[in-house]
């Protein structure tokens, strides 16, 4: 063969390389999209969980009025924006913050709950609420997570050149305060020493349970 | 749930990834869950009857220590044909990172996949040199845990983003159980846990201290429970080596009992710890904790709240730190009060619950 057919061919399978490497990003970026889209419907998801039952929790009147109140108010209003969290993230942040005080990390609050958790319904409802509102911080946290690695994937340049992303809008993480009330951690499940003596209530959360 | 955990390392060794996976898996059936597991194993290899073996494993220097690892096509076959036979709702794969059944799983996989990173390491050259290789597979992981706060750093530090940290579990009520065996009990007794010839294990720093502790109390007695060269160790400690008693590998149950013997646990673990579950597994079991101050470890004996620390590799340190706490019941007394309730936290009952709500975020319905 002469040296020209030689280059055509190198040429040529270079060629197929790149625009199959290209294609393999592509892939690579729409099933990120893809994933990002389901991350997202599982943070709204959680959050509409944890709004609706802060709502029922404060209309059921499991606390006392003001704090229902509180509850019931800043609940409606993270219902709502519920679907977008990152339009609105102050109202989840709201909802986080009045759970925290209207549930604070103190002796009493503990006895309290320790009474309402006599009641079966009462205490499916808290841990229902207590779960939802646990989850609303690992979903944000994964939503992130696969923002991130989209982001990368789009920052690179032959993504940027040959426009691998299509009409995808960027996509953004979504920041709210996700902090869960520190009497929500998972309820273990030790309590008794085989010596028959009880355990102490449960230890204050350690760093790893705030973000 | 539907749950598939893979472990990257085989079952001819038992190390913490391979004991942390199979007590997740039993965690996870006692609560009701469908499981299945899949690990680089040997044929003649017993495994638990949810286990499935990914084909033999190679023993491979990665990563600053020897795994033995499973690749190659016999490992994707299988890996894929287990993916095929279980029809999960989840995959859970430990180290994607490492190149070995896991990270073949999150190739395979159309699940969805969380993965929980072990390691902690400062000198991770491959884990760098690998990073843009492993991009696309770390992609199609949903959720990641780590399961301390150091390996979340080094997690954050080479892929960014914001894991979760969920620590080890460990069975509290079954060391909580345990009880000391006359047999083994000195005046007092001092528990050692580890392989006796691994460098990072320490043995050598509590060798080195063990004749001052001897002298400050003559009764003294070393309790070394862990598999490696007794004559090495017995050498080391040269002429108090009669004061030692090695147990080699035991069961988990003689473990216990082993530390529920001991006045007091030493870890000497100069570095490479990510978690250090052996310091719960004291805790929980009712025995004073006396650890290096190594990262990790300060972490779960939150500087010294729970435990007593040594500086580091410092045998000096350890001998003065081991004679005072040996002399001070009330100040042991009071860290084991500490530590019993500090311990419900790793808890497998804890520790599962919150491993499931992380799979019930990702999993799409």
């Amino acid at each position: 063969m002469s040296p020209l057919v030689w280059s055509l061919l190198v040429v040529g399978v270079v060629m197929l390389l790149i625009g199959w490497w290209l294609s393999w990003t592509a892939r690579r970026l729409d099933r990120l999209h893809h994933r990002l889209d389901l991350a997202r419907a599982s943070l709204v998801a959680q959050l509409q969980q944890r709004a609706a039952l802060a709502l029922e929790v404060g209309a059921v009147g499991l606390l006392d009025p003001a704090s229902s109140l509180l509850l019931v108010d800043a609940a409606a209003t993270a219902r709502q924006e519920g679907e977008h969290p990152d339009r609105a993230p102050e109202a989840q942040s709201h909802l986080s913050q009045i759970l925290r005080s209207v549930l604070p990390d103190d002796p009493e609050t503990a006895a309290l709950l320790a009474r309402l958790r006599q009641d079966e319904g009462a205490r499916a409802l808290l841990a229902e609420l207590a779960a939802a509102s646990r989850k609303v911080e690992l979903a944000r946290r994964f939503h992130n997570d696969q923002v991130q690695a989209t982001r990368a994937l789009r920052s690179r340049r032959r993504t940027r050149w040959f426009a691998l992303a299509g009409k995808a809008p960027e996509p953004r993480t979504v920041d709210f305060d996700d902090l869960a009330p520190a009497v929500f951690a998972v309820e273990t499940g030790v309590s008794a020493r085989p010596n028959g003596s009880t355990l102490d209530p449960p230890p204050p959360p350690t760093p790893e349970d705030t973000p | 749930m539907r749950v598939g955990v893979v472990c990257p390392y085989s079952f001819e060794t038992y190390g913490g990834v391979q004991a942390h996976v199979v007590d997740l898996a039993e965690a996870l059936l006692a609560r009701g869950h469908e499981v299945a597991a899949l690990a680089p194993a040997n044929e003649d290899t017993v495994l638990p009857p949810y286990m499935t073996s990914a084909g033999g494993a190679v023993p491979i220097p990665y990563n600053g220590s020897v795994g033995r690892l499973a690749f190659g096509p016999v490992a994707v076959a299988r890996v894929r044909r287990w993916l095929r036979d279980h029809d999960l709702d989840v995959l859970h794969v430990h180290e994607p990172g490492t190149p070995s059944v896991s990270l073949l799983a999150v190739a395979s996989a159309e699940v969805p996949i969380v993965a929980t990173f072990h390691t902690s390491q400062t000198r991770s050259r491959a884990m760098s040199a690998g990073a843009a290789l492993l991009r696309p597979f770390m992609e199609k992981i949903d959720a990641r845990i780590a399961v301390s706060e150091h390996a979340r750093a080094t997690l954050v530090q080479h892929q960014g983003g914001e894991p979760v940290v969920i620590p080890n579990g460990v069975e509290v009520a079954r060391y909580a159980a345990a009880r000391p065996r006359q047999q083994w009990r000195g005046e007092p007794t001092v528990v050692f846990v580890g392989r006796i010839d691994e460098e990072r294990k320490g043995f050598a720093v509590l060798a080195r201290a063990w004749p001052r502790i001897r002298q400050a109390h003559p009764g003294a007695r070393l309790l070394v429970v862990g598999a490696g060269d007794v004559d090495q160790a017995r050498t080391l400690l040269a002429g108090e080596a009669g004061s030692a008693t090695f147990l080699g590998r035991v069961d988990d149950a003689d473990k216990a009992a082993a530390l529920a013997t001991g006045d007091l646990y030493v870890a000497p673990n100069t570095r490479g710890e990510s978690f250090g579950i052996v310091l719960v597994e004291a805790m929980a079991a009712g025995t004073c904790v006396l650890a290096s101050d190594i990262p990790a470890f300060r972490s779960v004996l939150r500087a010294g709240e729970l435990g007593a620390h040594f500086a580091n590799r410092d045998a000096d340190d350890l001998a003065q730190q081991a004679i005072a706490l040996l002399a001070d019941s009330e100040r042991r007394a009071a860290l084991v009060a500490a530590s019993q309730v500090a311990v419900r936290r790793y808890d497998w009952s804890t520790v599962a619950a919150e491993i499931v709500e992380v799979y019930e975020t990702v999993v799409r319905r």
